[in-house]
């Protein structure tokens, strides 16, 4: 869950932020971990109509953070990491 | 022209009813005319805070209800004279109230103050709605802490739904030791988390236990915290005052503090 290009140690504190990065995020968007699966199954099913799926082993790791950056409007950035 | 400051965190226990009663004080020692009206109905604490619970007559409720006016209601404080409380009743509940009698009643404190600060309960409930009714800013208390920050994060959304703009923020019970060690949430952190303006950062001090115990204001010349809590309400009138460094403070404060105990 760390973001990319960015070293931060691993001190409670840290996860703690990390944490609630995710966390807030999920509320925010009203994204429960049963949407997340929900999501994972549609997007198979759109790969399925695409690609071969049955020759390969899929597996689909979908991640919802956010990183709100400040500034003079405040963007909130959605990242939807995936494989 | 009068403001009207809502001080509010969703999490209980994080700090508002000192705050409400320290902001206060700060904001009469300045000479502005100020009120202070505890919002939690049936679990007043905001008297006892401040060392007035031997004087409540009438309340909140009593007002609302027309059994007393205004004036026989507001307590004046011990020690300022340009500082009013407007207890809570202790023997009622969050329905005794409604929010259009909340705009009315604050609606008839702008007539006599510059600024009027309430102490909302925690909560987003009926008790949340009523203090939140008529004010035009927020003051958002959290601690850096998870359960803090994520219903800080609720309580600034439910302000905006309800088109209060001025939103800003006070971290409370900071302990720059743990920060430095990683193990607590810096201000940094908070303020990227929740993106709202700083207000102020107000440090762990034990000098709070100690007031509250006396029924007391902290004091600005021998309390952390309560320098903190006079910076921020020269903020909240609009002045720029740079931050408090905690690090450095602390580090002088228990050194003299150790010198006074030796002497003892």
């Amino acid at each position: 869950m760390a973001y990319s290009g960015r070293k931060r140690a691993q001190t409670s504190g840290s996860i703690a932020r990390d944490r609630l990065e995710t966390v807030l995020m999920a509320d925010r968007l009203n994204c429960s971990p049963e949407t997340v699966e929900q999501m994972k199954h549609d997007i198979y099913a759109v790969m399925e109509k695409y690609l071969a799926c049955d020759q390969f082993d899929i597996s689909i790791h979908l991640d919802i953070a956010a990183r709100v950056e400040q500034g003079g409007k405040h963007v909130k950035t959605i990242q939807i990491k995936g494989l | 022209m009068s403001e009207v400051i809502v001080v509010t965190s969703g999490k209980g226990g994080v700090g508002k009813t000192t705050a409400t009663a320290n902001l206060g004080a700060g904001l009469a020692r300045m000479n502005f005319k100020t009120v202070v009206i505890d919002t939690d109905i049936g679990l007043r604490n905001l008297d006892v805070v401040m060392g007035l619970e031997n004087r409540i007559v009438y309340n909140m409720v009593d007002v609302v209800e027309g059994n007393c006016r205004l004036k026989q209601a507001l307590i004046r404080d011990k020690r300022y004279p340009s500082l009013f409380l407007l207890p809570s009743a202790q023997t009622r509940d969050k329905s005794a109230v409604t929010p259009e009698q909340m705009i009315k009643l604050t609606d008839d404190l702008r007539e006599q103050f510059d600024y009027i600060l309430l102490d909302c309960p925690a909560g987003i409930e009926q008790g949340f709605k009523n203090a939140i009714a008529g004010a035009d800013r927020a003051i958002v208390v959290t601690t850096p802490e998870v359960s803090a920050i994520r219903d800080a994060d609720r309580i600034i959304g439910l302000l905006e739904a309800n088109d209060i703009k001025k939103i800003d923020l006070l971290i409370n019970r900071l302990r720059m030791d743990m920060i430095r060690r990683g193990d607590m949430m810096s201000v940094e952190d908070v303020i990227e988390i929740l993106a709202v303006n700083l207000i102020g950062a107000v440090p762990d001090d034990e000098t709070v236990v100690v007031s509250a115990n006396h029924g007391e204001p902290l004091s600005e010349s021998q309390s952390l915290a309560g320098q903190a809590f006079s910076n921020i309400c020269r903020r909240i009138t609009g002045e720029a005052v740079p931050l408090l460094d905690l690090s450095r403070n602390a580090g002088l404060f228990s050194r003299l503090s150790g010198i006074f105990h030796r002497n003892q």
